[in-house]
């Protein structure tokens, strides 16, 4: 890909990017006009249109504390979503990989269960006792799933995604006992593992920022060993690659961040397993390229999805269920325009 | 004579073929005089006993019982209370995991829920004469229980009418007519007595937070009487069940009153909400969820008219004062 296609292609993204950020805290069920809403948004950016704002009273509130930080948290996990998407198909050699492979989802909704099922109560830095029940859980699978596929010193590819399957499914058998016992709680687990971000505000933006920034930036560095390790590990380690470190080191950063994405949204599926594969269609698959992209993608995606989650039933649908309605259709579309290979 | 191996092959299919025929055509008329000479009979027995029961469920389903029924299994909480309610608590048999009111209720056999299945096994063993639920049950119950020719009735309730009808039925299910009819008689006069007493306050509205947002339309029991005690249910228009209304149109309804049905510590306010009228004025409250209110207006039941005035309190703080 040369620079000048590259250049044209990032500068679309952002301004896309920015664009259905604000366009996406336009819409919703309370009525606001356009040009209010970008009032308000320039108003707490930047300080202006002070008179105009203070006349729109708790509309400000809603485009302020509700919509853009919600859309701004939906485009934040979308990115992270497919962007560990990326990395995990590149890692698995695999197209099906997805952000979930190694449990991070079971385990995220086991801990969200158990939190909601047996009411525990109190909040650590600002969050809910489910949100960091989910966090704790998902990363302790992770982990888990690891160790159960090492021997010796490395854990081999089909071992992880077995063992990964292995440890999903029996947390999901839990899960769903639990559902049947605590019948009360079962339309909030339910709902939970399909994914929202209802009511979510800044505090969850500020929760998940760091881990995010800290982690997207680590997994750029290591672009580079990505693209040999999709050669093979034998050919990997010749170049130099050591394979099970980067590996080792991707599986915790990733899980990290993910965990703390999961723990706010829930479970969404579908984004961080299409987005990659669309943007590979366009950029190839030189990851210093295919996972910046995917970010925004998988950003813009999440947020448009969300938006219509949020907006077109006037009450709230998991937008795990919008993403995979939308989104397997237009990744079949895709598939069937470009009929080139995905990996 | 000249037939070809084919040919003879078709001809003997096709004689083998008629006979076959022939037979279905005797087992069919076979079958419709037996079917003809079963409903005869069926039409012979109509009426013809005493003490027979007939009433129309939910569903439009007509059911026949010979006698009252004195073995009854409920898979309904509304249902479980009613029965006690009409006097019959002694025939329920057989109650669902949820059914908690009345007291008496706790010493009667747990067969299952909704969701998760009911001992179909187990309501045989009892010898039932019927099964009472609500709305539908897990898959495949109702058509196993009618082969086994125990009846299965559905009371639906989605308005306080339904209500009404549904105590007239179990009155007829039980023989206990006159109780069930003093008893909607006096459910009546308390809802309109208390439907009078807040028609004399200004209407006000209400947001009703079941967790996570989630809320009762006008499709939902609760979300259906909240209208009688002179207020609006801000998630009313909803055409379907329960709601996740969006936190920006609670913020925009800007409901007088907010309602959670949980302790304190385990709401989470969402960003924003203190601009809504009711957190300024301090009019939320919390119910726990176990609380047995919560179960009076969400369980279509007899002691609706008791929860809902708990909830016309919150609503119209005047009322308690008035009193």
């Amino acid at each position: 890909m040369d620079k000048k296609k590259l250049t044209a292609y990032l500068v679309t993204s952002l301004i896309v990017s920015v664009a259905v950020l604000v366009g996406c805290t336009f819409f919703g069920t309370a009525d606001i006009t356009f040009t209010q809403t970008c009032q308000i948004l320039l108003n707490k950016m930047f300080g202006l249109f002070s008179e105009e704002v203070a006349a729109l009273g708790s509309k400000g509130t809603i485009v302020w504390l509700l919509r853009f930080p919600r859309a701004l948290l939906a485009f934040l996990v979308g990115g992270t979503l497919s962007l560990c998407g990326g990395v995990y198909q590149a890692i698995f050699k695999n197209p099906m990989a997805d952000p979930y492979v190694l449990g991070i989802s079971s385990g995220a909704a086991f801990g969200a269960t158990i939190g909601m099922v047996f009411n525990v109560s109190g909040s650590f830095l600002g969050q809910n006792m489910t949100s960091v029940l989910a966090f704790l859980f998902a990363t302790v699978t992770v982990f888990f799933v690891y160790n159960i596929a090492k021997v010796g010193r490395s854990a081999h590819i089909t071992s992880l995604l077995l063992s990964g399957t292995a440890v999903s499914q029996f947390l999901t058998a839990i899960i769903s006992f639990l559902m049947l016992i605590y019948t009360t709680d079962m339309k909030k687990i339910y709902s939970w593992t399909l994914g929202s971000f209802s009511a979510k505000s800044w505090s969850h933006v500020i929760l998940v920022i760091p881990y995010i920034i800290i982690g997207s930036i680590i997994i750029f560095t290591y672009c580079r060993d990505l693209d040999i390790i999709m050669l093979g590990d034998d050919t990997a380690i010749r170049y130099g690659v050591n394979t099970e470190k980067t590996k080792k080191t991707l599986f915790l950063v990733t899980a990290l961040t993910m965990s703390a994405c999961v723990s706010v949204s829930g479970i969404i599926g579908f984004v961080g397993l299409i987005s990659p594969h669309i943007v590979r269609l366009f950029t190839g698959p030189k990851h210093k390229v295919l996972l910046p992209f995917s970010f925004l993608f998988g950003g813009v995606v999440m947020c448009v999805c969300d938006t219509i989650a949020r907006s077109i039933l006037g009450s709230e649908i998991p937008v795990g269920i919008v993403t995979a309605i939308i989104g397997a259709p237009f990744f079949i579309y895709l598939l069937r325009a470009k009929k080139t290979e995905v990996m | 004579m000249n037939q070809t191996f084919y040919e003879r092959r078709y001809y003997g299919e096709k004689y083998l073929y008629s006979g076959e025929k022939d037979m279905k055509k005797l087992l069919a008329i076979t079958l419709a005089v037996l079917m003809i000479v079963s409903f005869a009979a069926c039409g012979n027995d109509e009426g013809g006993k005493t003490g027979e029961i007939t009433f129309t469920d939910s569903d439009g389903k007509k059911i026949t019982l010979s006698e009252p029924a004195d073995v009854i299994v409920s898979i309904s909480p509304a249902v479980t209370e009613m029965v006690f309610a009409v006097g019959a608590g002694d025939t329920l048999k057989a109650k669902s995991t949820w059914c908690n009111y009345p007291a008496e209720v706790a010493d009667v056999e747990v067969i299952g829920d909704a969701y998760t299945g009911i001992s179909i096994e187990r309501i045989i063993e009892l010898e039932a004469d019927i099964v009472i639920i609500t709305g539908s049950t897990a898959a495949g119950a109702t058509e196993a229980l009618a082969a086994a020719n125990i009846p299965v009735c559905n009371i639906d309730f989605e308005t306080v009418d339904a209500v009404y009808e549904g105590i007239t039925n179990i009155g007829i299910i039980t023989g206990k007519t006159a109780e069930a009819e003093a008893l909607n008689t006096k459910l009546k006069a308390d809802l309109k007595d208390l439907t009078d007493k807040c028609a004399a306050f200004e209407k006000r509205s209400l947001f009703i937070d079941w967790g996570g947002l989630y809320s009762s339309s006008k499709v939902d029991f609760f979300g259906g009487i909240l209208e009688y005690i002179n207020c609006e249910n801000i998630a009313y228009d909803y055409e379907y069940t329960s709601p996740q209304v969006p936190a920006e149109t609670v913020i925009e309804k800007n409901p007088d009153v907010y309602i959670v049905t949980s302790a304190q510590e385990y709401f989470e306010k969402p960003a924003g909400f203190d601009e809504i009228a009711a957190f300024k004025n301090g009019e939320v409250h919390y119910i726990d969820y176990f609380d047995p209110v919560c179960d009076m207006v969400s369980r279509p039941g007899p002691r609706f008219v008791e929860g809902l005035s708990v909830i016309a309190e919150m609503v119209h703080p005047e009322l308690k004062t008035a009193e």
